[in-house]
């Protein structure tokens, strides 16, 4: 029988850590995902089946660029808090899990780093 | 002191409960940000070819053309609005609405009569197939769920339509 208080025991072992902070950070990109999807969808929509530089024309517009960059980023950014939360829940594995985080992280921030640059050329091209 | 042996709560998934739209919903919610997350890939591949050399833009356009790019596409299209309106649905509950019990009152009355729609064509498509259905609960919860079906697929035939409409008049 320990005097210690079961509390000072458990705490730090338990799965959350930051978890409210990230559920918040979750929240922040799903409001802007919430307007930036709608605005998506009506941009790609006539850009269907289009030639290159039609393409090229319509993402080089200073609102459409600022609008595509924002969409791209809040979509990175959430969908790493996304997969991160389903790794935390279903892989089990300390280090499996460890190596999806990190993978995941890094899979985001490059996807995001990429669509940047490109978004970035085709406006500085324009 | 740690009881190793203490019941656990059944996993939603498995033999201990039927199917419920609410379960289901939140486990495809899940599945579909997953299968989304290779289609933002994919939107970042569309924008490097855009920014690349026009073979590359020209490769990119022919699969994604081909009947398999064509497929994905709709199958992405089909996700982004089912976790775009079931994460709208989230939200609302993140604001407290949306917890009304059994026989909640006049305001969930266009819900029940998307839910009404809903029940009829899922026993047209699949209910006398499969000979059972979702179990689908009476509380604000399985009707938003249920909301949120008619209106993905609503919604998803709209901007499919639309996309068709573009590509035909490109043809």
């Amino acid at each position: 029988m320990s005097l210690r208080d079961p509390l000072a025991i458990a705490r730090g072992l338990g799965p959350a850590k930051a978890g409210l902070h990230h559920w918040w950070m979750q929240r922040i990109s799903s409001v802007a995902l919430m307007f930036l999807v709608p605005w998506f969808v009506w941009f790609v929509l006539p850009l269907l089946g289009a030639d290159r530089g039609t393409v090229r024309d319509a993402i080089a517009d200073p609102l459409q660029a600022t609008l595509l960059l924002a969409f791209v980023f809040s979509l990175f950014w959430h969908t790493q808090q996304g997969l991160q939360v389903v790794v935390e829940d279903y892989i089990h594995a300390a280090w499996l899990e460890l190596t999806l985080q990190l993978a995941i992280k890094f899979a985001c921030a490059l996807a995001a780093l990429a669509a940047a640059l490109a978004v970035g050329r085709i406006v500085f091209s324009a | 002191m740690a009881t190793p042996n203490r019941p656990l709560s059944p996993f939603m998934i498995g033999p201990y409960y039927r199917p419920q739209i609410t379960s289901v919903l939140s486990i495809m919610h899940r599945g579909a940000g997953v299968f989304l997350a290779f289609g933002a890939i994919v939107l970042v591949v569309w924008l490097l070819a855009a920014a690349g050399s026009r073979t590359a833009y020209e490769r990119f356009a022919e699969i994604a053309g081909s009947p398999v790019g064509i497929a994905l596409g709709l199958a992405f299209l089909v996700a982004l609005v089912f976790h775009f309106l079931n994460g709208i649905r989230h939200l609302l509950w993140d604001i407290g609405w949306g917890y009304g019990a059994q026989g909640e009152p006049e305001k969930a009355k266009p819900v029940r009569a998307m839910a009404k729609a809903y029940h009829a064509a899922r026993n047209a498509l699949w209910g006398k197939v499969l000979g059972y259905g979702l179990d689908s609960g009476n509380d604000d919860v399985s009707r938003t769920g249920r909301l949120v079906v008619v209106l993905t697929l609503l919604l998803s035939a709209g901007i499919a339509w639309c996309a068709w409409c573009v590509l035909e008049g490109r043809a």
